[in-house]
């Protein structure tokens, strides 16, 4: 008599009988290239954000620097006057002077696109209003729905890596009881639930291979390619996929504990693989636009460009530069004058300001709701764990819509800023001097690396999911008998 | 060796064994005849540890089986009905693959002995199940229950579907394990068979065991009489 065999040969021996069928070598060929498709979209979306924000930075801030350059040119030429009268001339100094403000992906971005490809991730930064030409560049109508659907390793991760999981251990007990071979192995002393656990361990080994090439292939490009290094949110990345794929090893645990034929497993696994990736987020999307109204037109009305010659109305333009003094007490003994030659040019910067300053608590209210929104889908694991997850990612990658909104309102400040290098001109009745350009802002970066820390108490519910199902899992194969 | 004491299993109200008392000693090869649904199925189940006798107890070296325990799996072997494996793997790999699952581990001129012990040709070794037969199968079978040198083995209609070639085949191997002194238990509707391969018979209906007797008893007309007359 020989004792029991080793848990560990047990899963040995589940791999050599893995590696014997050829089908699973397709199947994990097919799941690999779909793993590194995800990542080379990643790739492809964040070469292409820094590139364009690359190629936009250096396109303003030269054309500034070359504007600046008239302030010296000779003016005794047509050209050096034109070039002069191009930076001291308010009304051409606003056509041509655009600030950029960019928002660079950070590190997890290659894994998860999330909301990062309606949101902006540079902006053109004019004197006028902010958020009507943030209405015009079309990145303010984007209430958030759950599962941004890109084919990215998020998608990779949430929607295609379970169908590999089912796929290999959908049935990993009822095969062997439908073909009849499960009472010769029992006979050999191995349990049923030794038997589902160690074959689980192995698609879990082998699920979990895919997984860290993919994320280490992902970790070099990332360094090689945008000179990034590994931060923490790429291993709270890699945790979390960790933790939903176990998630969804513990459903599978759970299905080859509960059924006793392989077509009630399979029937099990592929509804519940449709319940949570496409039933569940399209249900609670429903009811979470339902709850939370988000109505974009109101911005847009809010954000219109006024009609007709109001700009020339001398009555308008002195109530609305004495309204501006109200908003912007260092503008309150303004000298710009209905007689001063940018007066309508005055009244028109200070309409914007008004117009953005009005809208702010309308915009800021919009925000919250769509983020309110996201807040809702991210917290909905226990029903939700596919979208869930997915906004985790997203947050991780500061592609989710909290990230974008902070990027927004610091491009706000940003454009504050520069007003207040402008304003001074304007309102004051002067020409633009070289101090005034010097005074420009450079936009700071905001940190898009931290790790928000919902993302950790979510993932820790994730994790007591996981307990309950492998306990009730582990319930009914005591209750179970081995035929 | 083996032994059944007063063995009972109830099934929601109905009666699958009642009261079965039998003892199979070493060398011995015992087989119990009876309908469909008479409960020699149910009995081979208990002694296998899949099921729980409702009453009784049910001992393989003085040891008792207990459902979805390991303890006495050691000492058994079990040769199905019909002997499935795995069909994309060859007969060596399969013995490879069973024997080590009961905690063994051959070198491959011990695996391709136990393979010719079973009179699988060795031609066969190598190639894979699904081009077996059903006798080759079977024999496969044989030799895994041969490489777990258990002290007792089960079988469960093992001649089902055999020709008679194989089944002759089947007979001879049947016996030299006996001869190795190994215990026997086969569940069977082959009354030919039985009393050619068989040391004792039983006879199985509604769960109880009403006739039990030598071989040397009975001859295979007399056994169908008797078997007839008890169903």
């Amino acid at each position: 008599m020989r004792d029991q065999i080793l848990f560990s040969k047990l899963v040995k021996m589940q791999y050599w009988l893995f590696v014997k069928q050829k089908t699973h070598w397709l199947l994990l060929f097919v799941f690999f290239v779909t793993g590194l498709y995800g990542l080379y979209q990643g790739f492809a979306f964040k070469g292409k954000q820094i590139a364009t924000i690359n190629a936009f930075r250096d396109e303003k801030v030269g054309a500034i620097n070359e504007m600046v350059k008239g302030f010296h040119a000779d003016t005794t030429t047509v050209a050096g006057k034109e070039a002069y009268q191009k930076v001291t001339t308010l009304i051409l100094a606003n056509w041509y002077t655009i600030l950029p403000a960019y928002k660079i992906p950070n590190t997890t971005a290659l894994f998860a696109i999330g909301q990062g490809d309606v949101f902006p991730y540079y902006y053109t930064v004019k004197l006028e209003s902010f958020f009507m030409q943030l209405f015009k560049q079309n990145e303010i109508t984007n209430p958030l729905r759950a599962l941004a659907g890109h084919f990215d390793v998020s998608f990779w991760v949430v929607l295609l890596l379970p169908l590999f999981i089912i796929v290999l251990s959908f049935n990993i007990l009822s095969s062997e009881l439908d073909n009849g071979n499960w009472r010769l192995i029992n006979s050999q002393g191995v349990s049923q639930k030794r038997w589902v656990t160690s074959k689980i361990v192995l698609v879990a080994s082998v699920t979990g291979v895919l997984l860290i090439v993919v994320w280490l292939s992902g970790l070099v490009i990332n360094y090689v390619s945008f000179s990034q290094p590994p931060t923490l949110n790429d291993f709270i990345f890699f945790t979390g996929a960790t933790i939903y794929l176990t998630l969804w090893m513990s459903v599978l645990f759970l299905i080859n504990a509960l059924s006793l034929n392989t077509s009630a497993s399979a029937l099990y696994s592929g509804v519940l693989w449709v319940l949570i990736c496409i039933v569940s987020p399209a249900l609670t999307t429903a009811i979470i636009e339902k709850t939370v109204a988000v109505d974009n037109t109101v911005v847009s009305r809010m954000s219109r460009r006024p009609q007709g010659s109001k700009f020339e109305d001398d009555a308008f333009g002195i109530k609305t530069i004495r309204q501006i003094g109200v908003l912007r007490p260092q503008y309150r003994h303004a000298t710009v004058t209905p007689k001063s030659k940018g007066f309508s040019f005055t009244v028109y910067c200070a309409y914007h300001e008004l117009l953005d300053d009005s809208n702010k608590v309308v915009v800021r209210q919009y925000f919250d709701n769509i983020e309110k929104r996201q807040r809702l889908t991210n917290a909905s694991g226990f029903i939700n764990p596919a979208a869930a997850m997915d906004g985790i990612f997203a947050g991780l990658a500061h592609n989710d819509a909290e990230a974008n909104h902070r990027f927004i309102w610091g491009m706000m400040d940003f454009h504050q800023a520069f007003h207040d290098a402008l304003f001074p001109a304007i309102f004051f009745d002067r020409k633009l001097s070289e101090s005034d350009f010097k005074k420009l802002p450079v936009q700071k970066q905001a940190s898009f690396q931290h790790v928000p820390v919902w993302v950790l108490i979510h993932l820790m519910s994730f994790i007591v999911i996981i307990l309950l199902l492998f306990r009730w899992a582990n319930t009914k194969f005591k209750n179970r008998l081995n035929v | 060796m083996l032994k059944a004491i007063n063995l009972t299993k109830n099934y929601n109200g109905h009666v699958a064994l009642n009261g079965v008392s039998f003892e199979v000693n070493r060398g011995e090869v015992f087989c119990l005849l009876g309908q469909n649904g008479a409960g020699k199925t149910t009995t081979i189940n208990i002694f296998l540890g899949f099921i729980e006798a409702s009453g009784g107890n049910a001992l393989i070296n003085d040891v008792e089986v207990k459902a979805n325990d390991t303890e006495t799996k050691g000492m058994i072997a079990y040769i199905p009905e019909v002997v499935q494996l795995y069909g994309n793997l060859s007969g060596i790999e399969n013995l490879d693959f069973f024997s080590r699952l009961a905690g063994f581990s051959y070198r491959q001129d011990e695996l391709i002995a136990f393979l010719s012990k079973a009179g699988l040709q060795e031609e066969a070794h190598a190639k894979r199940l699904s081009t077996y037969s059903k006798g080759m199968r079977q024999k496969v079978g044989i030799a895994i229950a041969l490489s777990k040198n258990a002290d007792v083995i089960f079988m469960d209609e093992p001649t089902s579907g055999l020709d008679p070639k194989a089944t002759a085949e089947f007979t001879a191997i049947c016996k030299q394990l006996a001869r190795d002194g190994k215990s026997i238990f086969m569940a069977t509707h082959d009354i030919f068979n039985a009393v050619n391969v068989g040391t004792r018979i039983g006879i199985m209906k509604s769960g109880k065991l009403v006739h039990e007797m030598n071989t040397s008893q009975v001859n295979a007309n007399e056994l169908q009489q008797l078997y007839l007359e008890t169903i």
